[in-house]
């Protein structure tokens, strides 16, 4: 009895002993999936995968047309912010950035239009749609990428269009798109309430989503000529292009640098030794713009020399100037700022199949574009969406402690007659033909501050008082002095004299060899396309021809999984093959394509 | 032997409680580095009082809100009561700013002797007897349609006292707290009132009777701020418009 007891008593150990280990193993698990979790949250530069589509509204264009476009975002795992800053660059075929733009995203669409200038050679281009985090090394692919194809409206020979001898178009273009359904699974159904129409006459289309498991997050619909979709050729790949990021000065930006721009744009850079090119840490970098209030602004260099300011929507649209605390330089250095659209992409054209058509088709598209131009007809419409957040000022004071407006008094010849008669705080001294100046302290009568006081002219630092000095009183519109001891932030001021000019006078100022001017960041304003609505038949619209090759574009649609979505348009006055094309994306952030085509008689 | 069984359940409670905590843990604030500077003038008042100036004597910390919309977090604050400004104690450089009121919205403090935060706010009030507007730093008993604020200065009482400085009798004049409460309407009118029921309802004579039936029943005679509270929250309750 005693043996079978002892026997089940170490049954019974060993059996605690294996739950105990058991239960220390998924601890520790545990606090290690806990721990890359936060890890994860702590670092959603590189882990949220943020994924950008962009749809156009077609693959061809002339050069001086619209290209119509959208973008979607899939938001990544960890940063689930609404608004986005995106760019969006056209780059040719050479690698050579034709257009730079910046968007905000609203509830993660943005839908705009890009005008294609005439000066752009025939040939194929890439649409680069990215954000601050895709700029990074490891995230390259991440970036999206579409191509078209734009003619010159004056290319006569347009040897840049390489025909093909295969299938008609839609045969290729809807074999292609079926291979893509087939591989996603579903797409939603076009439908039209016939399939011939007249001149000017209205179309009603129907889409209905498939039924299936995933909705449709976003749709967008284009209808246009089918000579303006283009197929690709079997090895192309524009859409899955790995990115080769040559080497650059930019290769060594830490991973701090690459900020998700979730609400502001966020100015980026690093300060180096002019000598030997290593990051200066703890450096002051100031910011500035001019404007009728002291704004003010300014960020510390991190260790390895890197430093970032967020870019408030009162700094959008206005020049920028950064410059180097010199109380905080103890070498001579040098301020780069990162540029935003530094992304060495390589310009891998793709390769488009050119039907025979296709040379006639792009001819004729020239001459319709010519006459368009002649009618001065735009079928854009700036959407009314509010893109400026609220605007935060950073402002160095709120009211100054003394103001004088020149103008009141008699005229005077330049700014130490200015200061001697009207600015009873401020004292100008010469030394050897050069000023100093000191102001007096408000607290504490008759008596000055040690050292100068920060000078600023129409916001913008001025290094030394002597760049003023030729200012009258004709050429000033206010002087505002603030005499006190002054904090902002961990800098410290002996005083601050503001001068603001009646005629931009900061334009004249010589900037020192560590500022920086940037002529300012500006946002796209959404745009939507607004065709002619033949319902209105007035005077005007019979006489005015109607050329369109892009007849409808309505990005933005949502679709639920039951329903449909009605929408209709008018026809233009060119005859044809036209064909109806809907893209969107799932909630899982799958790609469908549906095609449907009528016929324009 | 016990020893042997008790060691790995302490082991496991101790990953347990490791497990509880990381998961609590916060998520990193990535906006710090984007955190407005704030500005005002290095200034240490000179002490010549008998008393306190200051609402909280020690330095607490707390958050300032810009006009701007943008917010400080995580600054050594400190309210002074006698000159009506906040001050702000620098985290590098250990100066003492006294922040520029013009550019705050209000600030929050934290009381640690009653462990809990004080919400300020920059509010207009009129003055009785001139009808000039000033603005003044107030904090927020209750937030509602009219909201009842507590402006907590700290004034002369006229008495002098003697103090011992430096081996000498030098002679101070003495401060010491006062209140004043308003009423805030959401159009930002104010008005003040006075912490008692008769003039409380002689502010509100076309409700009066109702008001001071309900005061009568709940026992409220308006001698505390919490009470005080509790008769402005029936106030808000009985949706008197003016």
């Amino acid at each position: 009895m005693d043996i079978l007891t002892n026997k089940w008593k170490h049954k019974a150990n060993v059996l605690m002993h294996k739950t105990y280990l058991s239960l220390l193993w998924i601890l520790l698990m545990a606090n290690v999936l806990v721990g890359s979790t936060a890890l994860q949250a702590e670092s959603n530069d590189f882990s949220g995968r943020d994924i950008l589509f962009l749809h156009t509204d077609r693959d061809l264009y002339i050069a001086g047309e619209n290209l119509y476009f959208q973008i979607y975002h899939i938001e990544g795992i960890a940063n689930k912010a609404t608004g986005r800053l995106t760019y969006l660059v056209l780059q040719n075929q050479h690698g050579h950035l034709i257009k730079k733009l910046i968007l905000r995203l609203n509830n993660h669409r943005f839908h705009g239009r890009i005008y294609l200038p005439d000066t752009l050679s025939t040939g194929s281009y890439q649409l680069i749609t990215y954000t601050n985090q895709m700029r990074h090394p490891d995230q390259l692919h991440q970036k999206h990428k579409t191509a078209v194809f734009i003619a010159n409206r004056f290319d006569e020979t347009l040897e840049g269009l390489k025909l093909n001898t295969s299938d008609s178009l839609i045969r290729t273009f809807s074999h292609q798109n079926r291979k893509m359904d087939a591989r996603r699974g579903y797409s939603p159904t076009l439908k039209t309430d016939r399939t011939t129409y007249g001149r000017r006459e209205k179309v009603k289309l129907q889409i209905n989503p498939a039924s299936g498991p995933n909705s449709l997050q976003h749709l967008s619909v284009t209808v246009a000529h089918h000579l303006s979709f283009l197929a690709h050729n079997e090895d192309g790949k524009p859409e899955a292009e790995q990115l080769h990021e040559t080497e650059s000065e930019y290769q060594t930006q830490t991973q701090s640098a690459y900020h998700h721009e979730n609400e502001n744009l966020i100015l980026e850079g690093r300060v180096i030794d002019r000598h030997s090119d290593a990051g200066l840490a703890n450096v002051r970098v100031t910011l500035s713009t001019p404007d009728s209030l002291l704004n003010f602004n300014y960020a510390n260099t991190g260790d390895n020399g890197d430093f970032h300011l967020s870019i408030h929507d009162f700094y959008l649209d206005k020049p920028l100037y950064l410059s180097l605390d010199t109380s905080s330089l103890e070498a001579a250095a040098r301020l780069l700022v990162f540029d935003k659209f530094d992304i060495r992409s390589s310009a891998q054209p793709a390769s488009f199949r050119f039907l025979p058509q296709h040379k006639a088709y792009v001819q004729s598209s020239q001459e319709y574009v010519r006459i368009s131009k002649a009618f001065e007809l735009d079928y854009t419409r700036q959407t009314a969406e509010e893109l400026k957040a609220p605007s935060y000022r950073p402002l160095l004071y709120a009211v100054p402690k003394h103001t004088v407006k020149p103008s009141l008094f008699m005229p005077l010849n330049d700014f130490h007659e200015i200061s001697r008669e009207l600015l009873s705080p401020l004292r100008l001294r010469r030394q050897a033909n050069r000023f100093l100046a000191r102001m007096q302290i408000e607290r504490t009568a008759y008596q000055f501050f040690d050292k100068q006081p920060a000078v600023f002219l129409d916001a913008i630092p001025v290094a030394d008082i002597n760049a003023i000095i030729p200012l009258e009183s004709a050429d000033i519109k206010r002087i505002e002095m603030q005499n006190f001891h002054w904090a902002y932030g961990s800098m410290r001021f002996d005083g601050i004299l503001a001068v603001f000019s009646k005629a931009e006078a900061y334009r004249r100022l010589n900037l020192p060899e560590h500022a920086s001017m940037i002529e300012g960041y500006s946002l796209l304003q959404p745009a939507a396309y607004q065709p002619p609505d033949y319902r209105l038949q007035g005077e005007q619209l019979t006489r005015t021809p109607d050329l369109r090759q892009l007849l409808h574009w309505q990005p933005d649609i949502q679709l639920k999984d039951a329903g449909s979505f009605d929408t209709s348009f008018f026809t233009g006055d060119l005859k044809g093959l036209y064909l109806i094309k809907a893209e969107g994306i799932t909630i899982d952030g799958k790609r469908v394509t549906a095609v449907s085509s009528f016929i324009v008689e | 032997m016990k020893s042997q069984k008790i060691q790995p359940i302490l082991l496991i409670c101790m990953l347990l409680v490791a497990t509880e905590a990381r998961l609590q843990q916060p998520a990193s604030n990535h906006n710090q580095d984007f955190q407005p500077h704030l500005a005002g003038e290095v200034y240490s008042p000179t002490a010549i009082f008998s008393g306190s100036p200051y609402y909280i004597n020690a330095w607490s910390i707390g958050q300032v809100f810009l006009k701007a919309g943008k917010t400080a977090d995580s600054c050594m604050l400190r309210y002074d009561g006698y000159l009506d400004e906040l001050f702000w104690l620098t985290h590098d450089s250990y100066d003492q700013v006294m922040l520029d009121k013009d550019l705050i919205a209000g600030f929050r403090l934290f009381d640690a002797s009653r462990q809990q935060w004080i919400d300020f706010e920059q509010i207009e009030v009129s003055d009785p007897l001139t009808g000039a507007k000033r603005k003044i730093f107030a904090q927020l008993l209750l937030q509602d349609e009219l909201s009842l604020y507590v402006y907590r200065y700290v004034r002369e009482t006229g008495a002098t006292t003697s103090v011992m400085q430096a081996g000498q009798l030098v002679s101070r004049r003495v401060i010491g707290p006062e209140y004043q409460y308003f009423l805030l309407d959401k159009n930002g009118d104010s008005r003040r009132i006075q912490m008692n029921r008769r003039s409380f309802l002689q502010s509100f004579p076309e409700k009066r009777r109702e008001l001071r039936w309900e005061l009568r029943r709940m026992r409220n005679r308006i001698r505390n701020e919490q009470q005080l509270v509790s008769a402005v929250r029936l106030l808000n309750a009985l949706h008197i418009n003016e």
